[in-house]
């Protein structure tokens, strides 16, 4: 029995959930957000693990229904042959007694065909950009903090990324995610007393919901 | 200072005041007996000795001032003894602790009495004196000759400027800590209108579309600058027919 039919079978919940808290740092103090960080989370190496993603996200636009968006990440360290990854993310709910925002959430890795292949279903390439930052863990937990930065003009990864690039805001993304399942409870308690820890220097909030 | 009955304080406060003294004094007694008991033991240890001699001091400090307090009081009222008899009086005796057992026309007068004895006197007229003269005294705990005026005045002015000195270093630390406290909490570490570019950015892309100079056809109708150009091709919104093409590629 392959492994997915083998899942069903066991009725095991899917991680299908992602919680999520979301907040931004000034560049100027990134260094101290970053080495707070480094205390506080799992530090296997001592080194901070770092990446250089570029994300493209893809749109239908159905008419009658809202469009769904799918976003495709790569890597750019991984260059001439990367791995590419897709990833899809709903809207997220808004529940008041959650104290993170949660979304339905799935992924998996894909072949660098799939820009050609989400063009041909009729996706159309919506936006892009780059982020560069680090990344750390904690438990479950997995908390980014990334420069976002755009390109200045389209280019079809053939060009060298970081000539082009602009830097977004002054401010550095954080993200802080969990991936888990329906039956996780506890989950949000836990995130929200870690981003505690990360006050004064940062508040993570929910996704706010604006549309 | 234990009083037979005396007829002359008769209001309720101020017997209240009387027994607190008299409290204290039970107390500075204790702490006597409890200081000659550490004697009896061998002599005691210098820290012991100090300790003891924190607590009389402070005991007779609190005795001086309540006294002090109750001193109008006492000006008003005079003791006038009444009865004195040549026998054991259990009374007395029971006052004073078995001290005293008969009240009679010897003690009397030393325990009314408000003067000093004559030795006690001659110190304090003494102490008195050397603090207005040039006197060697050894009385002067630090055992150096009184300066003269002149030494004084320079002594003082030598003191000044070490405080003066003091001050300043103490309010440069001071300046310096808090400064650095409220250097730290006013600082700001997010900006809020970043924050919210950012987020836009990240979940919805809002101000990410910018537009671009590809033919490739790209309408939106949420994002700020709407200053693109408007594509001629019109754009593919309905679920088009999907042609999937299976390559036969070596995929990595």
């Amino acid at each position: 029995m392959d492994p997915a039919q083998l899942l069903i079978s066991q009725n095991r919940s899917f991680a299908s959930l992602e919680y999520v808290l979301q907040g931004s740092i000034q560049d100027e103090s990134v260094y101290l957000l970053k080495a707070r960080l480094q205390g506080l989370c799992d530090n296997i190496t001592g080194e901070v693990e770092q990446f250089d993603d570029h994300e493209i996200v893809y749109t239908l636009r159905i008419p009658a229904a809202s469009n769904v968006s799918l976003r495709v990440r790569y890597a750019l360290d991984d260059l001439p042959n990367p791995i590419y990854h897709l990833r899809y993310v709903a809207s997220a709910d808004l529940d008041k007694n959650q104290n993170v925002s949660v979304r339905q959430f799935h992924d998996c890795c894909v072949t660098k065909n799939i820009q050609l292949f989400l063009q041909e279903l009729g996706f159309v390439h919506d936006h892009e950009f780059y982020a560069k930052g680090d990344i750390f863990r904690k438990g479950r937990m997995k908390i980014t903090v990334a420069k976002i930065s755009t390109a200045a003009e389209r280019n079809r990864g053939d060009m060298n990324p970081m000539a082009t690039r602009r830097p977004y805001t002054n401010s550095c993304f954080v993200e802080m995610s969990l991936i888990g399942s329906m039956h996780d409870d506890k989950v949000g308690d836990e995130m929200k007393s870690f981003a505690e820890q990360l006050k004064p220097l940062i508040s993570l909030e929910k996704i706010d919901q604006k549309r | 200072m234990d009083r037979p009955t005396s007829t002359a304080i008769n209001k309720a406060t101020e017997y209240d005041k009387l027994q607190q003294i008299l409290d204290k004094v039970r107390d500075l007694k204790q702490s006597l007996a409890n200081f000659f008991t550490e004697y009896e033991h061998g002599q005691p240890s210098w820290p012991t000795i100090l300790d003891q001699m924190n607590v009389l001091s402070s005991q007779i400090t609190t005795l001086r001032t309540s006294v002090r307090h109750i001193l109008p009081l006492l000006r008003t009222n005079s003791i006038m003894p009444m009865c004195l008899s040549p026998e054991n009086d259990l009374t007395v005796e029971q006052l004073t602790e078995r001290r005293l057992s008969i009240f009679n026309h010897d003690f009397m007068p030393q325990l009314l009495r408000t003067k000093n004895l004559p030795e006690i006197e001659e110190r304090e007229r003494l102490l008195n004196t050397n603090l207005t003269t040039n006197n060697n005294n050894n009385s002067n705990p630090m055992g150096r000759s009184m300066p003269a005026p002149n030494e004084i005045h320079t002594r003082v002015q030598e003191l000044n400027l070490y405080l003066d000195h003091v001050t300043a270093l103490l309010r440069q630390t001071k300046d310096v800590t808090d400064k650095s406290e409220k250097q730290f909490d006013l600082q700001r570490f997010t900006n809020q209108s970043d924050t919210k570019r950012l987020l836009d950015a990240m979940n919805y892309g809002i101000g990410l579309k910018a537009p671009d100079t590809s033919s490739s056809p790209i309408t939106t109708n949420e994002q700020a600058n709407m200053n693109q150009q408007m594509s001629t091709q019109p754009p593919r919104q309905q679920a088009p027919t999907l042609r999937i093409k299976t390559v036969s590629k070596s995929n990595r």
